[in-house]
């Protein structure tokens, strides 16, 4: 699968956020989408999960692909998380197949046993923020989009985050939207704004 | 940790609530009861349930029910602690009932 992105421009609110951007994201890609704050990282995101649509240009999903829209796994700019559930409930539940095992397993990788099973509102900024990644990384998809994902953490902690994103995504196409490259310096950049 | 009887009784309300609804989705008695129910819900949960493709029962679950009967919903939770609970004790052999 490939995500096309074909002279694609969008407006907010009478403003030309994005203009003309043709990009492909093939497996096995893995790019740092940069810019800076309002340069429209997140809204791009939304525009290849068919969230927002294009004012003219084309978002296309080419190879024999049987979805309508792509199937992601995704790190929203917000937590997105259920506050009142615990950290295994929030990732068992976007998957039928997927276990309450299976999940608080890939959780204890970066959280201590007794924060996996305490409402998610009562977790840190940056413990939330690894809830969100194990939730994206471990289901099926097809691509992974990830908007600002390393949000709060230290050097050790991204590291750590971003190889854990990337042995969980195999094959899979990876986006890393962030304002700033640490700990994604090697990466392809694809530059907005 | 709550008591078992209260957590019956919420249990009870929960299915008598989902039974009123399926009885009521004729939209004549009850006019957009499906897009009032909804209203009520984060639309930010909502648009990542959409983007995960999660399953309806879970989206009921997780979003919808503690949208618009916080209460039980947090009643389920305890009662779904308590059954977590009591399965991690038997499979450690401390309690045989």
């Amino acid at each position: 699968m490939t995500l096309q992105l074909l002279n694609l421009s969008k407006s907010v609110s009478g403003k030309e956020i994005l203009k003309d951007i043709n990009w492909e994201i093939s497996q096995e890609d893995c790019f740092l989408l940069e810019g800076p704050a309002g340069s429209g990282k997140t809204l791009l995101i939304r525009l290849m999960l068919g969230l927002e649509k294009p004012d003219s240009g084309s978002v296309n999903l080419l190879g024999d692909y049987k979805y309508s829209s792509v199937n992601a796994g995704v790190v929203f700019q917000e937590d997105r998380l259920c506050e009142q559930f615990s950290a295994v409930e929030n990732v068992a539940m976007v998957n039928k197949r997927l276990s309450e095992r299976v999940a608080g397993d890939e959780l204890l990788k970066f959280l201590p046993k007794e924060r996996i099973w305490i409402p998610v509102s009562e977790l840190s900024e940056v413990e939330r923020r690894l809830v969100a990644i194990v939730r994206a990384s471990i289901i099926p998809s097809d691509i992974l989009l990830l908007d600002e994902p390393l949000r709060g953490m230290d050097s050790d902690l991204r590291k750590k985050a971003v190889d854990y994103i990337r042995d969980r995504a195999g094959h899979k196409g990876i986006v890393f939207a962030q304002r700033d490259d640490q700990g994604l310096e090697s990466l392809r950049r694809f530059v907005i704004g | 940790m709550m008591e078992k009887s209260k957590v019956l009784r919420a249990e009870a309300v929960c299915i008598i609530y989902t039974m009123i609804s399926e009885y009521t989705f004729d939209d004549s008695i009850i006019p957009n009861k499906e897009e009032n129910t909804m209203a009520k819900a984060d639309p930010k949960l909502l648009e990542m349930a959409e983007v995960f493709r999660i399953p309806k029962e879970a989206k009921l679950k997780y979003i919808i029910l503690p949208a618009v009967l916080p209460g039980v919903s947090k009643m389920l939770s305890e009662r779904d602690a308590l059954k977590r609970e009591k399965s991690r004790s038997v499979a450690q052999g401390g309690e045989t009932k």
